[in-house]
């Protein structure tokens, strides 16, 4: 803006096409007369310690001063470029790690962990009812053991009498004399055979002893099962199948969020693609500036070939401000790309965060209650595992104490039939006796009573054997059911119900921790992309940049032009402003092409008015002197 | 930013008590928080438990000694809330030991957010408290004699 009335040429200044030189003296002296007349002026000129400068010196700064600011928006443009294509990687990572995701929780992994989880509660229910037989098992067990020791222990009584009836039958036959000879050896053998009664009784009872212990061991823990967790497995398996139940409403919420996740990312691509447009359309903005700075230099070369002389100052003048004018576009095209830069960034920030809300929308949890709800599920598996391994103890405890009862009883059926064998003795014995002390007529009326106790006792053993038969047969039949085919209480091993239990609740953990942690992956990471493009867009400061550095390079162009302006008449410049109206009005390429081309003395007095309506065609050629991209204006 | 595994959670300057060894040793327990992460990522949380409880429990040995000796070498106020927190983190640390022991490894989640909450709550806060009251009374004293003992060629 000028302090006054632009200086006009006082008398004998440089006319129109006098060599530049000159006009730039002519000029120089007019404004040294304008200072000398304006006061305040001069002071301002006085407060600029620099020299005046030549034009074509104003110009140089001017190109350069263009070609700095394209080389640092430049930069920026890069940087943004660069940031760019790790955003887009994140974003398709972000993407896919959400449907890695949805697939977790809706896909073949929650289904799987569903149904596992299904049929493990089926067969807890079921494990549990065989656990309840086996505990009714082993109470018969413990029962029949009590049984047999009791009945073990009236052999003792057996024992006694017979010792008696031994004692008895060797003093009646010392009464008797000679006449009782053949008892003599009764009374032995009464004696013997009791002694061996007596020995198997005892050793049965050892046995009967060993029954009872592994019976209340297996008794003992299969009652601890039932008090400790394994005895909450079906209600924890029912809670957790509850919480899958929360788990198959997210498979419906992974469904409607799948399809809003589509659309969202479908938005941040559109987003991208036109942060994309924006960055090229910078590159046309560089590219006008470039080809602005080319006129200059063009400008400054050909008036130093020329030897100072010009075509024609209008000319000169009309190029001056028509580059002006495309600097001036250029930096409302540059401030319209940065704007949509930043508007686009902006709009991938928010897609981003409405993205990363969808992962929450996944859950259908907020933070704290979507760790709960992890927590609780793993917390169901650990109980589940926890259980199972209770149950697992169990069955090992009662697998051992089936083989060592089986075994022991065994070795009781075994003294058993040894007693039976005894007893048969006792009986031939008692009836021989009787025989005898028959055969002996009053004398040995004595002697056919004991033959007779003998006789009942040894009927008394053998029912008191006959039960201890029937008990093992019963434990040996509890023992069967309780490890056998005939119905297992609990079931390891590889495609038993523990195994298939065990598998489902470590692959459910399995699937909740990884979900847990890509829920966590997928928040860290869309925090980090937030921060990362507000950090973009915060540094991308380069719009006010390019403004402040086009104007200064405005100014300086203007401040020539009007150096310029100021050689011509005011009729002069007035035709030379509407002429520069009429121009601009009607610009296109070819009309700037012929000013160079004026300018450059190839053709001559192209006035702007003339300038066609249209662009004509340019030759390719000439395009590739402009710049590349140049057809693009 | 990277598009590679990203750690759910970083140590930053902010945080530093200004004691290398200590920083070090808070390092690694986000290091270690992140490699838990990574490893339920892949759905293998199980099989690093038994190293991963190994550290905590080492680092609540070793480094809680350093945290206490520091303290008590700048005569840290908040020396008495200090300790009771190592306490409490020690024994909680100890029954993840325990039931680790006892056979149980779902618990990768619950070790997960209790390292998280340790790290906000304790690291973040109290321990960061710690670096801001040695930077206000000048310079970070020697570093503690255990942590000299443990690392005899550390540069000075």
């Amino acid at each position: 803006m000028p302090l006054a009335d632009p200086p006009r040429a006082p008398a004998g200044a440089a006319p129109l096409g006098t060599p530049l030189s000159a006009w730039l003296r002519a000029a120089r002296n007019a404004s040294v007369t304008w200072l000398r007349a304006n006061p305040m002026a001069r002071r301002k000129m006085a407060a600029s310690d620099s020299p005046p400068k030549t034009w074509t010196a104003t110009l140089e700064e001017a190109i350069a001063h263009l070609d700095s600011l394209n080389h640092s928006t430049e930069r920026d443009f890069l940087k943004i470029g660069e940031n760019l294509s790790e955003f887009i990687r994140t974003v398709d990572l972000i993407s896919s790690e959400l449907s890695a995701l949805a697939d977790l929780i809706s896909g073949e992994h929650g289904s799987r962990a569903s149904e596992a989880l299904t049929s493990a509660l089926e067969r807890s229910r079921e494990m549990r009812a065989r656990a309840e037989d086996g505990v009714g098992l082993l109470g018969g067990m413990r029962q029949q053991a009590g049984k047999l020791k009791e009945t073990l222990s009236g052999f003792k009584d057996t024992v006694s009498t017979f010792h008696i009836i031994g004692v008895l039958t060797r003093i009646e036959t010392a009464h008797l004399g000679n006449a009782g000879a053949d008892f003599g050896n009764l009374a032995g053998d009464v004696k013997a055979l009791a002694g061996n009664i007596q020995a198997k009784i005892e050793g049965a009872l050892d046995k009967a002893a060993q029954l009872t212990a592994p019976i209340e061991s297996v008794l003992r823990r299969v009652s601890a099962l039932e008090e400790g967790e394994a005895q909450d497995l079906p209600r924890v398996i029912a809670g957790v199948l509850a919480s899958l139940k929360s788990f198959r409403d997210m498979q419906d919420r992974t469904r409607d969020a799948s399809v809003r996740l589509g659309a969202r990312y479908g938005a941040i691509s559109q987003a991208f693609n036109n942060l994309i447009v924006s960055i090229q359309f910078h590159d046309i903005t560089r590219q006008q500036v470039e080809h602005v700075i080319q006129a200059l230099r063009k400008l400054c070369s050909e008036s130093a070939g020329a030897g100072g002389r010009r075509h024609g100052d209008r000319d000169t003048g009309a190029v001056l401000a028509l580059q002006s004018m495309q600097l001036a576009d250029a930096a409302a095209k540059f401030a319209a790309s940065v704007a949509s830069v930043g508007h686009n960034l902006d709009q991938i920030a928010a897609h981003i965060q409405e993205m990363a809300g969808e992962s929450r929308t996944l859950s259908g949890l907020s933070e704290d209650a979507k760790n709960s709800f992890f927590l609780e599920m793993e917390r169901g598996c650990s109980t589940i595992l926890a259980g199972l391994g209770e149950c697992n103890d169990a069955e090992i405890a009662a697998e051992a104490a089936s083989g060592g009862l089986a075994e022991t009883m065994g070795q009781m059926q075994g003294s058993l039939e040894e007693i039976r064998t005894i007893e048969i003795q006792m009986q031939w014995m008692a009836l021989n006796a009787s025989v005898r002390a028959d055969h002996i007529g009053a004398p040995g009326d004595a002697l056919a009573v004991l033959a007779a106790s003998m006789q009942t006792l040894a009927l008394e053993s053998g029912q008191r054997s006959q039960s201890l038969v029937e008990a093992l047969g019963s434990m040996r039949e509890a023992t069967t059911r309780l490890s056998g085919s005939g119905g297992p209480a609990l079931v390891s091993g590889p495609g038993g119900g523990l195994e298939e239990m065990r598998t489902a609740a470590t692959d459910l953990h399995t699937s909740s921790e990884r979900s847990f942690a890509r829920m966590a992956e997928i928040a860290a990471r869309t925090a980090r992309l937030r921060e990362d493009i507000s950090a973009a867009r915060d540094s991308f400061s380069v719009g006010a940049l390019f403004a402040e550095g086009i104007g200064r390079a405005r100014g300086m162009l203007q401040e020539v032009g009007e150096g310029n302006r100021s050689g011509l008449s005011r009729d002069g410049a007035d035709g030379w402003q509407r002429g520069l109206a009429d121009f601009t009005k009607h610009y296109t390429m070819q009309a700037e092409r012929d000013v160079h081309q004026g300018i450059t003395g190839v053709v001559a007095g192209v006035a702007p008015a003339a300038a066609p309506a249209e662009p004509p065609e340019v030759p390719s050629g000439e395009a590739g002197e402009m710049g590349e991209n140049v057809e693009f204006f | 930013m990277s598009a590679g595994p990203v750690k759910i959670i970083e140590w930053t300057p902010e945080i530093a008590v200004h004691v290398p060894e200590i920083d070090r040793e808070h390092r690694g327990m986000f290091d270690l928080l992140n490699r838990l992460h990574q490893a339920m990522l892949a759905g293998k949380g199980k099989n690093i438990l038994k190293p991963l409880l190994g550290e905590v429990t080492q680092y609540t040995l070793v480094h809680f000694a350093h945290e206490e000796e520091l303290m008590a070498a700048v005569s840290y106020p908040g020396l008495r809330e200090q300790v009771e927190q190592h306490q409490a983190l020690r024994r909680r640390t100890r029954v993840f030991a325990e039931r680790y022991q006892r056979g149980e490894v779902t618990m990768t989640i619950e070790l997960t957010l209790f390292l998280a909450e340790w790290l906000k709550d304790h690291i973040m806060t109290v321990d960061r408290r710690l670096g801001e009251f040695i930077n206000a009374n000048g310079s970070a004293p020697a570093p503690p004699v255990s942590a000299k003992k443990r690392h005899p060629h550390r540069p000075r």
